[in-house]
C-alpha cells in the first residue's frame, strides 16, 4: 500500500516540476530574448538611437523590410495603414515600424523618403547588420539576402512576412499575416487583447 | 422648334458619351496585338529616391486558339525589367524570378499585388501620379505588345496621401 502511495507521490512531483520547468524555462527564455531586444541597437531616420523603451504606452507594430521591394512591402505597409485608420483614428495606441534589415542599401534618407509615401506616420528604423541580426532572432523574424553575384547591386532580400506587436516591456506576439486590411485590422485588435490580458506574464516578470 | 431641341438632346448625349469614352480611357486601357490584349497597365508611383518600381496589368488574354508565351519586357524608364512572383514559404516572403510564361488557348494571367509582378530596377526618375511610360511584353514567336503603362497613387484607396512637410527645423 505504501509502495503505491509513494510511488503516486513521486509521479505528482515529478509532474509538478516538469511543469514548473517547463514554464520557468520558458520564462527565462523569454528574459533572455527580451534582454537582447534591448541591447540591439537601432536607429531612425534622423539617426537617433531606439530600443523598444521608446514605445512608452504604445504597442509597436512591426514590419521588416526593405525599400527596394517593390510589391510585397509596399502592400503590406498600405495594409497596415488603412487597417490603422479604421481601428486606432486617434493614432493613441499604436506605432506602426518598419525596419528595413537592408542597412547596405537603404541609408537613413532613403528609408524616410520610401515612407513618406504612405498615408501615415510609420516610424523608419534600420541598424547594422549585427544588431538587426539579434534583433530580428529574437522577435522571431528572419532575413536572408538573395544575392548570387556580390557586385551585383540589384539584389534581392528574403523576409519574414507579417508583422509583430511588441510592447515598451518587450512582451510581443506575432500577427498572422493578412493580406487585406479589413482582416489585417481584426487580426491586430485580437492579438492586443491577449497581449493586455497576460498581465501574469507581467507580474511574473517582475519577480526575477 | 422641335429640331433645335433634338440637336441640343443630342449634343448632350455626345457629350456624355465623349465624358464616359475619356474615364474609361483613363482607368482601363487595353492594348491589342494579333491575338493578345492587355488591359489596364499600371504603375504604383514611387518617392523620389526610389530605385525599384512595379508594374501591375489587370489581365492579358489570349483570345487566340494556341498558347501564346510571354518571354520578356522592355521599357525605357528602368535599366532593367522583370517579372517576379511573390512567394511565401515557412512564413517567409522572396520573389521568384519568372523567366516567361504561357497562356493557354482562351485563357487570361492577372499581373497584380501581393502575386505576379513586373519589377522596374534601376529607375531612370521617379514614377509620378498621371504620368505614362511605355512598357512592351515580349511574346515568343508572335513579337511584341506595345502598351502605355498609367501611374496611378500609392494606395490604391486613390486618396492623396497626407504631406507632412518639415519647411524648417
Amino acid at each position: 500500500m505504501k509502495k503505491i502511495i509513494y510511488s503516486i507521490l513521486a509521479i505528482l512531483v515529478f509532474c509538478a516540476l516538469s511543469i514548473g520547468t517547463f514554464f520557468i524555462s520558458d520564462h527565462y527564455a523569454q528574459r533572455w530574448q527580451s534582454n537582447k531586444l534591448f541591447k540591439a541597437k537601432l536607429y531612425d531616420v534622423e539617426g537617433k538611437t531606439w530600443s523598444i523603451k521608446s514605445l512608452k504606452d504604445k504597442l509597436g507594430i512591426i514590419y521588416f523590410g526593405y525599400t527596394f521591394c517593390p510589391d510585397a512591402c509596399p502592400t503590406a505597409l498600405n495594409n497596415l495603414t488603412i487597417a490603422l485608420e479604421k481601428i486606432d483614428k486617434n493614432k493613441l495606441q499604436f506605432k506602426p515600424i518598419f525596419i528595413s534589415v537592408d542597412p547596405n542599401r537603404d541609408k537613413p534618407e532613403i528609408i524616410k523618403d520610401y515612407l513618406s509615401s504612405f498615408n501615415t506616420i510609420i516610424l523608419g528604423l534600420t541598424g547594422t547588420d549585427r544588431d538587426l541580426k539579434s534583433f530580428t532572432f529574437n522577435i522571431g523574424a528572419t532575413y536572408s539576402l538573395s544575392r548570387e553575384d556580390p557586385e551585383d547591386e540589384d539584389y534581392l532580400v528574403n523576409h519574414t512576412v507579417g508583422f509583430f506587436m511588441i510592447n515598451s516591456e518587450g512582451v510581443r506576439l506575432p500577427i498572422p499575416y493578412r493580406n487585406n486590411s479589413e482582416d489585417l485590422g481584426q487580426a491586430i485588435v485580437r492579438i492586443k487583447s491577449i497581449l493586455m490580458s497576460n498581465s501574469n506574464f507581467k507580474k511574473f516578470s517582475s519577480i526575477f | 422648334m422641335i429640331q433645335n431641341q433634338l440637336l441640343s438632346i443630342n449634343i448632350l448625349i455626345l457629350i456624355a458619351m465623349a465624358c464616359v469614352y475619356t474615364t474609361s480611357d483613363i482607368d482601363a486601357k487595353s492594348y491589342t496585338y494579333k491575338k493578345v490584349r492587355a488591359s489596364n497597365p499600371w504603375a504604383r508611383a514611387t518617392s523620389k529616391l526610389a530605385k525599384t518600381g512595379v508594374v501591375y496589368i489587370t489581365s492579358i488574354h489570349n483570345t487566340g486558339e494556341r498558347a501564346v508565351k510571354i518571354i520578356g519586357f522592355s521599357t525605357n524608364i528602368a535599366n532593367k525589367v522583370q517579372l517576379h512572383k511573390t512567394v511565401t514559404e515557412n512564413n517567409i516572403t522572396k520573389m521568384q524570378y519568372i523567366k516567361s510564361l504561357k497562356i493557354g488557348p482562351g485563357k487570361s494571367i492577372h499581373i497584380k499585388p501581393g502575386g505576379l509582378h513586373i519589377m522596374l530596377m534601376g529607375l531612370k526618375r521617379p514614377l509620378k501620379e498621371n504620368n505614362q511610360f511605355p512598357l512592351i511584353i515580349k511574346f515568343e514567336t508572335l513579337g511584341n505588345l506595345e502598351t502605355m503603362v498609367n501611374v496611378k497613387n500609392f494606395s490604391w484607396r486613390q486618396k492623396k496621401p497626407l504631406k507632412h512637410k518639415h519647411m524648417h527645423h
